[in-house]
């Protein structure tokens, strides 16, 4: 292509000075820029409202595509249950009577188990959700995973909030507008969650590291304990995430650490819940129960 | 792909047909592209990683490498602002990010005073790559590591998507010179 014509102005002082003033005010803009992103990493809450603003706007149109989305699916899912539906009846049927079976025993160690908790006097607050929404946007061209969430602060929605699906945890709210709220996805690197294993309560942290999958550090120094398969339920510890919600099952391990995936799939276009933080009143318990005279065995019949 | 014949001989094309159609200022369509590009972060897909190219920082260099003097300097900042908004990262990465290109592509415009298809691409390719990788420094907080390699499934497809950015601007661009 020819070389565009240069941007002197010619002779013309006015025109002259009007191209300086341009270059005056891009170079100011791009300063401010880079001052604006140093706010946001000295002083987030003030930087956040614009953002807000902009999420509570961009919303409700995601929420509208999100439902076509869903639609569009749910057509080519009926289709092939149709296709093999016969076969699929016999196999579902003995699979619902194996189920049955073992719904009742865990009913009943359910039961057991209130009562156990009961004789010892931890009260569990209830994990009643503050609202149900829907996830409809994350940020797929973003370095940081996201999720809008199309339920606000008129629904009761706070920061520090944390987000399940029906199947696990998605993350938990950073950002709450009137109508829509910025989620932090457990699969962003910024995001720690405290867990331990279903099967023994071992202790280990879950953090992002950006590409979809979770990396698991339990928190002993030893070695080779965890395996694939593994699942991993958050523990109530630090206040923010009701405990026994699952977060991961383990799919790669190492001798110090594993990767796993996340258990609540952000895609399937879920009903999202988003739940009280929860603050453990087992602090309080310790301590009257350390202000009345142990137990005897003898007793505790 | 698009030779360089083919692709200069497209922009520089002379009016062949007369139609009436309503004219449309160029300046009005690569404001509206460049914003729609950038809109493009909240389609309602759920993305595990970061994979979408930034259409928005596409569409705007792909304007200024066909029409040098069509956005004035500052506009970087501008439709920068837009963009962090939209996208959600720290209000200012944008801003900050497609101002200093943009002056830095005008400054590189005086030791290649002649440029085909493949220059602009490269310039497409380069602004991409730098903005990708600066956006994801500003946005991490310190807490999680930063792996550079992360990014470099949609820093490819940025750079694959760019040509089909630029042809798209250019029929823009005959849209709003042919009248």
């Amino acid at each position: 292509m020819a070389p565009p014509p240069p941007r002197r102005g010619g002779y013309s002082r006015r025109a002259q000075f009007g191209l300086f003033a341009g270059y005056v005010v891009a170079v100011a803009g791009t300063i401010f820029g880079l001052f604006l992103v140093i706010t946001s990493w000295v002083d987030p809450e003030g930087h956040s409202a614009l953002r807000r603003m902009m999420t509570d706007v961009t919303a409700p149109i995601s929420s509208a595509g999100s439902s076509v989305v869903g639609g569009a699916k749910g057509a080519g899912g009926g289709l092939s249950g149709w296709w093999r539906a016969g076969t699929q009846n016999a196999s579902l049927k003995k699979e619902l009577d194996a189920a049955r079976r073992e719904l009742i025993d865990a009913r009943s160690l359910k039961r057991e188990n209130e009562a156990l908790r009961k004789t010892l006097g931890i009260i569990e607050r209830d994990g009643r959700p503050v609202a149900m929404g829907r996830l409809v946007a994350s940020s797929p061209s973003a370095s940081r995973r996201f999720g809008i969430l199309n339920v606000g602060s008129t629904s009761g929605v706070a920061n520090e909030q944390s987000v399940r699906s029906a199947d696990g945890l998605f993350g938990r709210v950073i950002e709450t507008g009137i109508g829509s709220a910025r989620i932090l996805l457990i699969t962003d690197s910024g995001n720690v969650v405290p867990v331990r294993r279903v099967s023994d309560g071992l202790p280990a942290t879950v953090t992002g590291i950006g590409d979809g999958w979770l990396e698991v550090r339990p928190l002993t120094s030893q070695t080779g304990l965890m395996k694939p398969g593994d699942v991993f339920v958050t523990s109530g510890v630090g206040g923010i995430y009701q405990p026994n919600i699952p977060v991961t099952v383990i799919r790669k391990a190492q001798r110090d650490k594993a990767y796993g995936v996340p258990i609540a799939n952000p895609g399937a276009s879920d009903v999202a819940m988003v739940l009280p933080v929860y603050e453990p009143a087992a602090t309080d318990a310790a301590v009257t129960q350390a202000a009345k005279p142990p137990v005897q065995a003898g007793q505790a019949k | 792909m698009i030779g360089n014949r083919t692709y200069n001989s497209l922009k520089n094309t002379a009016r062949s047909k007369r139609r009436t159609r309503a004219p449309v200022s160029a300046r009005t369509l690569a404001i509206a592209s460049i914003m729609l590009g950038s809109l493009t972060a909240i389609i309602p897909m759920v993305a595990s990683m970061p994979i979408l190219p930034p259409f928005g920082l596409l569409t705007f260099v792909a304007w200024r490498v066909l029409r040098p003097h069509l956005l004035p300097n500052w506009s970087g900042v501008l439709f920068g602002l837009f963009d962090d908004l939209v996208s959600g990262n720290p209000i200012g990465t944008a801003m900050f990010l497609w101002g200093a290109l943009s002056i830095a592509i005008d400054s590189s415009e005086r030791y290649f005073p002649w440029r085909g298809f493949y220059h602009d691409w490269v310039i497409s390719g380069i602004s991409s790559t730098i903005y990708i990788l600066m956006a994801a420094m500003f946005g991490s907080t310190g807490l999680g590591t930063f792996d550079p390699l992360l990014f470099l499934p949609q820093i490819l497809i940025s750079i694959c998507a760019a040509p089909l950015v630029m042809r798209l601007v250019v029929a823009l661009d005959r849209r709003a010179t042919n009248p």
